[in-house]
């Protein structure tokens, strides 16, 4: 006969397992949804590339740029929306693997930097003004509150200008092209905000940021 | 140097060793040392739980004893085990100590003679040198024998004089502060089936419960000495034969030479010097016994510091029976775990401080980074809101609540007890917020049982 012990153990291990994939379930269903997001813009971005190098290819800028840099800016937001929702994803997550989705998020943001400055290039002009905004992220980017501060202004300011786009980049993550990106910068603390290749650490009040940089309502 | 030379640097060198140690002893049961040392230990305590202790894996490790332990007596709980009662009822003797208790010993003593018993009961009142009332409120009662103490000397050393005096083969203490059912006698002598057993244990429930501390502990109790002591006593290890009523065969007692004077616990020690004697202690859950529970804050601290700081001490001095299987399922599971769910408790309590203490520091000091750049923000509720996110570990959580929940349903119902609207909040905060109270007095019990502070009742 089965004792009571073995019973129990075999009990608790059901309703523990039980737990963990139920667990597990609702952490990876909710990264299943940052994971298509990030799969669409990539997708999205893949296409503007080959856009941009018919560009210049091509030097058909006439028809191209304006619908180029619509595209890329549409991305950009995206993009920055995917970074609360990563966030809160990390904060929440307690089974799921949220690693490759941040590695994946990062790429993606200096891939567009590089690709709005190269779109840049091979148009002449653009109003377009890339903020890059550097915060911490996992136990930390919780409890900063300075972090969310920042964020909520950054947001407020992108909302009312088109032209101010916001590429946000977790400093957590170890990754050479981040590191690169924080050293260019010189980001030691967070938040931090670099405006037209200036470095503002510490939480900056928005009148700050926007000086010097014009607002296309 | 001459013999009385000799003799008198002597005397000044012990007087001299006598005068240091009453300082050490005075400086260690200064409230002064006892802070310090327990900020120190409490530091260093933090400190290597936070950097050794993985939350995650804690958490997961705690969850799971938790549930285990739940699921373990819950299955020992629901196994049938039927008990044959004897249809004798010996001589017995009531023994209540008192110690000033003015304001209820009569109260106390109306019930005690009001409980039924096919033959006298003997009543025996052991006023411990009372400073109040008491032996004058003693001396009008009729029906009772008074033994009065010329000076204090402990409960544990004055039901020993009464055990002594007693005339009945069954011996019930009765706390001076408790009220017994009047058939919790007819109920609980019917046990004491054979020779081996050497106790029987009643429901404690919390007598007439007025404000939220009360009408957590009316649930505490409940499934304490309810759903606890139950699958306990299935096991034949009950850890404790409370204070309140709890009826001894005599000659038991007499064998293990009663109750130890000074133990500020003696209905703990008792239970597991009778269990190391290899004595039975049966419980019976229809015989009620209600007792007065602290009121406020201060005083629920006070007698959860003695009662886990009696834990410890009695922990030592049984210690031989922890994992010892000739004790069968007490030594092998039920004392050893209930140390482990414990310890566990602490650590896990402190680590879940740390992580949200740290996390809410740097909040306030944010907080006040951003009121200094624009204060605005900090009034706008969303600001709230979009930070607020739901933890996974929450579904732990709650289904560890919805299994204790369950847990205390049961014990409602052993208690013949219906839930009402009125237990609601209690009942929140007992599942949620109660046990990690009861964890930080476990840390501060044993931080006043390593600095030895003095053990007061």
């Amino acid at each position: 006969m089965v004792s009571t012990y073995v019973k129990a153990l075999v009990i608790t291990a059901v309703l523990f397992v039980g737990n963990f994939f139920l667990v597990k379930y609702v952490d990876d269903s909710r990264n299943a949804d940052i994971a298509a997001r990030l799969a669409a813009i990539d997708e999205e971005m893949q296409s503007s590339q080959v856009l941009l190098l018919y560009l210049q290819s091509t030097n058909d800028s006439a028809t191209a740029c304006l619908a180029l840099e619509a595209k890329a800016k549409e991305q950009i937001s995206l993009l920055y929306g995917l970074a609360g929702q990563l966030e809160s994803s990390e904060a929440s997550n307690m089974l799921g693997n949220i690693s490759p989705l941040k590695r994946k998020f990062i790429l993606s943001n200096t891939q567009l930097l590089l690709y709005v400055t190269q779109l840049q290039a091979a148009c002449g002009y653009s109003d377009m003004v890339p903020v890059l905004y550097f915060y911490p992220d996992r136990e930390e980017g919780a409890a900063c509150m300075e972090c969310r501060a920042q964020a909520d202004m950054l947001t407020a300011w992108r909302n009312e200008c088109k032209n101010v786009r916001v590429f946000a980049f977790p400093t957590n993550a170890d990754m050479a092209v981040l590191e690169i990106l924080k050293k260019k910068y010189g980001v030691t603390k967070t938040p931090a905000v670099v405006v037209n290749e200036k470095l503002y650490s510490g939480l900056t009040p928005l009148d700050r940021l926007r000086e010097g940089t014009a607002c296309t309502k | 140097m001459s013999r009385n030379g000799r003799q008198k640097r002597k005397v000044v060198g012990m007087a001299a060793v006598s005068r240091v140690s009453r300082l050490v002893d005075g400086v260690r049961n200064s409230l002064w040392f006892s802070a310090a040392l327990t900020a120190v230990l409490l530091g260093t305590g933090l400190w290597a739980i936070y950097e050794f202790v993985p939350y995650m894996w804690l958490f997961l490790f705690t969850n799971f004893v938790f549930i285990y332990v739940a699921v373990f007596y819950m299955l020992k709980y629901w196994e049938e085990k039927p008990e044959k009662l004897s249809d004798k009822f010996p001589a017995l003797t009531v023994i209540v100590s008192a110690y000033n208790e003015e304001d209820k010993i009569s109260e106390c003593l109306k019930m005690v003679k009001a409980m039924k018993y096919p033959r006298p009961i003997e009543i025996l009142v052991v006023d411990d040198a009372s400073k109040d009332g008491t032996y004058a409120k003693l001396k009008k009662i009729a029906g009772i024998k008074v033994i009065r103490n010329a000076k204090n000397i402990g409960k544990g050393a004055s039901l020993n004089m009464a055990i002594r005096r007693a005339k009945g083969e069954l011996i019930a203490t009765v706390d001076a502060d408790s009220y017994p059912a009047p058939d919790a006698l007819m109920k609980m002598v019917p046990h004491f089936n054979s020779e081996r057993v050497g106790a029987v244990i009643a429901l404690v429930c919390a007598n007439k419960p007025r404000n939220l501390l009360e009408r957590i502990q009316e649930i505490e109790y409940f499934v304490s000495f309810g759903f606890w002591h139950t699958a306990f006593a299935k096991m034949d290890a009950l850890l404790v034969t409370p204070g309140p009523l709890s009826v001894y065969s005599k000659k038991a007692l007499v064998k293990i030479g009663g109750f130890e004077p000074g133990n500020i616990t003696e209905d703990m020690e008792i239970a597991l010097h009778l269990q190391d004697a290899g004595y039975r202690i049966c419980c019976n859950t229809d015989a009620k016994i209600y007792t007065d529970v602290p009121s406020t804050v201060g005083a629920w601290y006070r007698q959860r510091l003695r009662w886990l700081r009696g834990k410890i001490y009695n922990g030592f001095k049984y210690h031989h029976m922890i994992f010892d299987s000739e004790h069968g399922d007490f030594g092998r599971f039920v004392y050893p775990v209930s140390f482990l769910v414990e310890a566990l408790g602490v650590v896990f309590v402190l680590r879940l401080l740390l992580l949200h203490g740290s996390n809410l520091f740097s909040m306030v000091a944010g907080a006040v980074g951003v009121a200094n750049v624009n204060a605005a923000i900090l009034y706008d509720p969303n600001f709230y809101v979009a930070a607020a996110t739901i933890n996974s570990s929450l579904f732990f959580f709650a289904f560890a609540v919805l299994l204790w929940s369950y847990v205390t349903w049961i014990s409602f119902k052993i208690a013949r007890q219906k839930l009402s609207l009125f237990h609601l909040l209690p009942l929140a905060v007992y599942l949620t917020f109660y046990s990690m109270f009861i964890s930080m007095v476990y840390f501060s019990s044993a931080v006043h049982e390593f600095v030895g502070t003095r053990r007061d009742w």
